[in-house]
């Protein structure tokens, strides 16, 4: 935003201008009126001059020949009022000698004058003094010398009036011309001072306006444009300034509340995916439960099969079913219930015994478990399935030589303690790609139902999902398997001992 | 608009600029004009020492403008300021006004034209009571005793005229004569009737038919040449006293078919007149210098103005000048 001094200065500087270009039009104007008014009246002013003369001989004349016929002190006061009025009037003419016709004649007008002056005083004189032949004599030449000034007066007048046609003439012709620049300038200084109030206009208004149209579009909402670049006057750039601030300040402020209207979006999808995902985990709950119904009455059925067998003392079979009664009733319980590695592993433990007693000794199975990862919590029915897809899958194809080991141990990774279970076998191993879509849909919130083999059973997929969703998304599943040397399905989970 | 601006801007300047111009040639032309008519009371004109007066009559014969360009052309060295007044030559009254007026008014000097008369001598001893400088100027002397007179000799004028035409026509001549204005007496009086009878008489046959007065008139010379040529059939040359009256005379004897017939002789010489003198319808015309008159005259004033003796009476010469010779 430059700066371009303060908005009073400019209405000031705009107002002093455009009175000072009308101003200058106009007092030129009078002056020019007032010099043309004075050039005219140079016209009249010799004949004014000279017609005082005339009238002072007329008046002097008057009184002169009253004094003389009557000797009136009256008269007297006149004539010496008049002949002093026109002595004065007389000294006013040209009495110097110059090469000019007009100023000849004033030279000689005065003269006269003069002379009718003296010749006047001198019959006053003499009529006071009673000389007759003297006051007799001075008045006719008075008289004649005052008749010769009427003429000389009339010639005057005449030469003057002759003159004055001539120079009117060519004044008057001038004098339209000068009219009409006039009338001209002053339509240039109206013009001129109108487009100058215009141009500051635009000047002092135009920015405004650029700031009308910036407050518009803030009061639409639109907080991006950035004001132009103005050339204002101090009062509009530091209110143009201030607007801008505080267009920024605006934005930013509506930029933070976005970014967190962003974040709080994110927690409350996040917030609905736990949900969701809590559901799932209740919906398989439910499905968990209605696959118990038959389970269940299995259980019943070799509770009553072992009692059975106590009673015919057989304890091979009595063993058998009291196994396979407590790793059903395990199994009953509700799979997203959180129990101990200990209860894990001695579930584990019936399971193996289970199958060594269907296998023989086609598979080697082995479990080792740290003492002080027994009190560790976790989901529960989570060795089981690995050890089935271990010999259902795995080592379905070897006839002998089949080994699985079961490991529970607390390690330290990546700086906290950790609960390792894990389930390792000899087998044909899993593809990569297999790998990688087991841990792609157990980390997926929606599994296609039917999306696990029926061998599996809760298979490899829900162990990795229940993990998921027990520990919170603290715990996880690796599976690492070279093709044909065997898998290594390791659990991690938080080091959390299980509360009783 | 930064243009537009300008551009007004610039308009606005040349408008003032040009009204400015306008407005200040304007006061200074009216001024000018004004100021040379007297009308400010400004001193504009040049100072002078005297003050002169020259009263002439109001006539268009040469003789007069002639004069008055050789007191002009004097006035710068006598130091004078010219103030020339006419009067209608049918009567003196005017004259003596500007006389009256310019010894009352004790003007430096008068430079007056003076006919034959005796109140010269009273006017110019009225002038001297006044110590106003008189001088007289005409064209032949008065018969009175005059301080200062400067003119030409109508008597040589006559006798040169007539001279020329005698000597062309011999004895056959039979002469009009148109005299100048202003005669009282019998034309037997007048110097111009007696120089061109002087001149005749030595040429034995030829004789002066008729005589004519010239008249203010412009149409003077050709009324009173109808008149001799009318009523005179054998005229067969007419002599004329002034300039106006010898186009006239020349005007008659084109408009009769009489070029050659009648033989014109003029005075002193215009423009116009020496076309005729180029055409051969005026044979001649005697010039009488009266330029020279001016100068002589304004030369007197000044010698007398500054103490000096009155040069009395100054007589200058005429000179003739004949068709088809050099000009």
């Amino acid at each position: 935003m430059k700066r371009s001094g303060s908005l009073r200065g400019k209405i000031i500087a705009a107002t002093g201008l455009m009175l000072a270009v009308i101003g200058i039009a106009t007092l030129y104007t009078n002056f020019a009126t007032a010099e043309l008014a004075r050039t005219i009246g140079l016209l009249f002013k010799g004949n004014l001059m000279i017609e005082d003369v005339r009238n002072g001989l007329t008046a002097t004349s008057t009184g002169l020949s009253g004094y003389l016929t009557s000797r009136s002190s009256d008269y007297l006061r006149s004539f010496i009022q008049d002949s002093t009025r026109l002595q004065k009037s007389a000294n006013l003419l040209n009495r110097e000698i110059r090469q000019d016709e007009a100023l000849l004649l004033q030279r000689e007008l005065a003269g006269l004058v003069n002379g009718y002056l003296e010749a006047a005083n001198a019959a006053v004189s003499a009529k006071r003094g009673r000389d007759v032949a003297v006051y007799t004599a001075s008045y006719g030449d008075a008289e004649r010398t005052a008749e010769l000034a009427v003429y000389l007066v009339e010639r005057i007048e005449s030469r003057n009036l002759a003159a004055s046609l001539q120079a009117w003439s060519g004044l008057d012709a001038r004098v339209r011309s000068v009219i009409f620049t006039n009338a001209a300038l002053v339509v240039a200084a109206v013009l001129t001072a109108f487009l100058l109030f215009v141009r500051y206009s635009y000047s002092i208004m135009g920015p405004l306006l650029v700031l009308a149209d910036a407050a518009k579009r803030v009061a639409h909402g639109d907080y991006d444009k950035a004001l132009p670049h103005l050339e204002a006057a101090e009062e509009i750039a530091v209110t143009a300034d201030a607007f801008e601030n505080m267009r920024l300040s605006v934005r930013s402020a509506f930029d933070e509340l976005k970014s967190k209207a962003e974040v709080e979006g994110k927690l409350i999808r996040e917030e609905l995916r736990l949900v969701d995902l809590d559901r799932r985990l209740k919906d398989a709950e439910l499905l968990a439960l209605q696959s118990q119904i038959n389970p269940h009455f299995l259980f019943n059925t070799l509770s009553a099969g072992l009692q059975l067998a106590l009673s015919e003392s057989a304890d091979r079979t009595a063993d058998f079913i009291e196994k396979l009664s407590g790793f059903i009733r395990y199994s009953l319980r509700p799979v997203s219930r959180l129990v101990s590695v200990a209860d894990e592993i001695e579930s584990v433990e019936r399971y193996v015994w289970l199958l060594r007693l269907r296998f023989g000794p086609r598979y080697d199975f082995s479990i080792e478990v740290e003492e002080a990862a027994r009190r560790i919590g976790t989901p529960a029915l989570v060795l089981q399935p690995l050890v089935e897809n271990a010999v259902g899958h795995g080592l379905r194809d070897r006839t002998e030589g089949g080994r699985v080991r079961v490991v529970a141990r607390l390690e330290e990774l990546e700086g906290r303690t950790v609960a390792v279970l894990e389930v390792c076998d000899n087998g044909r191993g899993m593809p990569e790609e297999e790998i990688e879509r087991v841990l792609r849909q157990g980390g997926e919130a929606e599994v296609a139902e039917g999306g696990e083999t029926a061998s599996s059973g809760i298979g490899l997929h829900n162990v990795i999902r229940r993990v998921l969703l027990v520990t919170k998304g603290e715990g996880r599943v690796d599976i690492q398997s070279d093709g044909g040397s065997g898998t290594q399905v390791r659990i991690l989970l938080p080091a959390r001992e299980r509360e009783v | 608009m930064g243009k537009a601006i300008r551009v007004l801007a610039a308009i606005f300047g040349l408008v003032f600029a040009g009204a400015t111009a306008l407005n200040a040639g304007l006061v200074l032309r009216s001024r000018s004009v004004l100021l040379g008519s007297g009308f400010a009371g400004e001193v504009a004109a040049p100072a002078a020492r005297y003050h002169l007066l020259v009263i002439l009559p109001d006539s268009d014969d040469a003789f007069f403008s002639h004069l008055l360009e050789g007191v002009m052309a004097g006035a710068g060295e006598a130091d004078a300021a010219v103030q020339v007044e006419r009067y209608d030559s049918s009567s003196q009254d005017g004259a003596d006004r500007w006389f009256d007026i310019g010894v009352r008014a004790r003007v430096d000097g008068l430079i007056m034209y003076a006919q034959q008369s005796a109140r010269v001598a009273a006017l110019a001893d009225i002038a001297r009571k006044a110590g106003v400088v008189f001088v007289a100027v005409g064209k032949d002397a008065p018969k009175y005793p005059l301080p200062c007179f400067i003119g030409s000799a109508s008597l040589l004028q006559g006798y040169q005229g007539g001279a020329v035409l005698a000597a062309k026509l011999k004895g056959e001549a039979r002469l009009g004569l148109i005299l100048p204005a202003g005669g009282i007496d019998g034309p037997e009086e007048d110097y111009l009737y007696r120089g061109v009878a002087a001149s005749v008489s030595m040429f034995k046959g030829a004789r002066i038919v008729a005589t004519a007065w010239s008249q203010p008139s412009p149409l003077s010379g050709e009324e009173a040449a109808s008149s001799l040529i009318q009523d005179h059939a054998d005229i067969n040359a007419i002599f004329c006293a002034n300039s106006g009256d010898s186009l006239g005379a020349a005007q008659v004897v084109v408009d009769r078919n009489l070029v050659g017939k009648v033989l014109i002789v003029g005075a002193d010489e215009t423009p116009e007149l020496l076309r005729y003198l180029q055409k051969g319808i005026i044979m001649a015309t005697v010039v009488r210098d009266s330029r020279r008159i001016g100068e002589e005259a304004i030369r007197a004033f000044s010698t007398m103005k500054s103490g000096g003796p009155a040069p009395g009476v100054i007589e200058v010469d005429s000179v003739v000048r004949l068709s088809g010779s050099p000009q």
